[in-house]
């Protein structure tokens, strides 16, 4: 049996190996098994006789110690960095990963708002500009949108503005700040009576700074783009009207004028306040005396560079009910002819 | 050395104390190196693997733990398969025939005065390389370098009954290599 031989000769090698017996006791000891232990016992007996190697030369032995204990040292540092850092499971892990890549996302879409504020229509981020606007707008309540809309023709008109002192004119802009304005007018009876009287302040100054940017305009404007100037003048003039009208139900003794009193810059748009009563005060008064109204119209003024057109107002019947701003007294103007 | 305060210089170790580590380095390297020397039969070789040995040691020494085998058992399990991938990447005949003449005179020629102790040397190695890879460790481990039936078992990852019939089995294959 192979287990009772294999059993035999260990039995054998130890008690060999041990001094305790020799191959020819062993044999004896075992005569059934002796045919198959005496060559396994001689060889054995060989091996055991071999001198041993000799052992790792010293030089080559402190050498590799020296790069053993290198290598152990450079784990260590390892092992230190990952033990102080905080130990995150995988799905910690990346739970962390997603917040910081949120963050991240957050920032850069902040970064891309931020920047997109000061665009003007052509510019790499104005879409986002406009694409911020309408999320703006879906996230307001309703009775609030109408402060937007005023806020969004703001915006306009210093894009407007900006692309005035390039030599440049937007009809789209034009266009879209009449739309916002007349949305404005539209929805401000909504408000209640303090919440009217505060927008309409709002809108009279704005429309104040933006009929004198469309004058401005007129004199960059050319063919058909002019006489789109032109009608917007006419029609901003008009909204004024009825925007003055409105807020006189609220304040008629404090009106604001269809001139502001200083020249508009595209910065004077930002950070705008609402009129005091002081300040309006201030400046000259609609009345519904003996000032004769006018209606807006497209004209030229004598006194204007040739080809300048501005604003021009048309005398109305006396005793008519309607009121119109006063026409500032530096810019006459002329009835214009049909 | 006591398996207790080897038990203690591996927990050291395992710590990064450079010391401990020192120590075991010592203890074990001559045993590890004369092992890998039996098996490949060449000098710089040894010394190479040797050295992979310690650094596959000192890299993996945390997720070591005392099972109830010594240390230099976990090392020449490492020693062992080191080995392995060396005849496999080199591809190698193993060993000559031991009646080989090249061999025969090369060993004679170079050296006049090699004695009796060195050509038996030469041809057990020459021999050993050709027995299987767990016959191989049994005859160097057991007669080689004197380790226990039960300290091979943990080595060669059998039982001490598979290693008593591979040591039968490992010396009637030496004996006809060497006949």
């Amino acid at each position: 049996m192979p287990d009772e031989i294999d059993s035999i000769l260990d039995r054998c090698l130890d008690d060999i190996a041990a001094g305790r017996e020799t191959i020819d006791s062993c044999l004896r000891r075992y005569p059934a098994q002796a045919a198959r232990l005496a060559v396994p016992l001689q060889v054995a007996k060989r091996a055991w006789a071999i001198p041993p190697l000799a052992p790792l030369p010293a030089d080559k032995r402190g050498a590799l110690e020296s790069r053993l204990l290198r290598r152990a040292g450079q784990l260590r540092s390892k092992s230190e960095i990952r033990s102080t850092a905080p130990r995150l499971t995988v799905w910690r892990r990346g739970l962390a990963v997603g917040a910081v890549s949120f963050g991240v996302g957050i920032l850069l879409l902040g970064s891309v708002v931020s920047a997109s504020a000061s665009s003007v229509p052509g510019d790499v981020f104005y879409p986002v500009k406009r694409a911020t606007e309408q999320v703006r707008l879906t996230l307001v309540p309703e009775h609030q949108q109408i402060h937007l809309h005023l806020e969004f023709a703001q915006q306009r008109l210093q894009e407007a503005c900006v692309l005035s002192e390039r030599g440049e004119v937007s009809e789209d802009l034009l266009a879209e700040i009449s739309s916002e304005t007349a949305l404005v007018l539209e929805r401000v009876s909504a408000l209640s009576p303090e919440k009217q009287a505060v927008l309409l302040t709002s809108l009279t100054n704005f429309q104040d700074q933006h009929l004198q940017i469309l004058e401005r305009m007129t004199v960059l404007a050319q063919g058909n783009t002019r006489a789109k100037v032109l009608a917007e003048l006419a029609d901003s003039t008009a909204r004024r009207q009825q925007a003055v009208e409105l807020l006189d139900r609220f304040v008629p003794t404090s009106v604001p004028t269809n001139k502001p009193s200083k020249e508009l810059r595209p910065t004077d748009l930002k950070g705008e306040t609402r009129p005091t009563q002081a300040n309006s005060t201030a400046k000259p008064r609609l009345t519904d005396t003996a000032e004769p109204e006018v209606t807006p119209v497209a004209t030229k003024t004598p006194h204007a560079t040739p080809g300048k057109p501005t604003p021009k107002v048309e005398r109305t019947p006396p005793g008519q009910s309607e009121r119109t701003p006063k026409p500032p007294p530096q810019k006459p103007v002329k009835t214009p002819k049909k | 050395m006591r398996i207790r305060d080897e038990g203690q210089l591996i927990q050291r170790a395992q710590q990064g104390d450079l010391t401990a580590l020192s120590e075991l380095y010592n203890l074990h390297v001559d045993r590890i190196y004369q092992y890998v020397r039996y098996r490949t039969g060449d000098d710089q070789t040894a010394e190479d693997i040797t050295a992979e040995v310690f650094l596959r040691a000192i890299e993996s020494l945390d997720r070591y733990s005392d099972q109830g085998a010594p240390f230099i058992a976990w090392l020449y399990r490492i020693a062992s398969a080191r080995v392995i991938d060396y005849w496999r990447s080199s591809k190698r005949q193993q060993t000559a025939p031991l009646d080989d003449p090249l061999l025969q005179d090369d060993l004679v020629d170079t050296d006049d005065a090699i004695d009796i102790d060195f050509l038996q040397h030469q041809s057990l190695q020459t021999a050993l390389q050709q027995l299987t890879d767990d016959q191989q460790n049994v005859i160097i481990l057991k007669f080689l370098q004197g380790l226990s039936n039960a300290e091979i078992a943990q080595v060669v990852g059998k039982t001490e009954g598979a290693v008593k019939a591979l040591q039968r089995r490992a010396l009637e294959a030496l004996a006809r290599l060497l006949d």
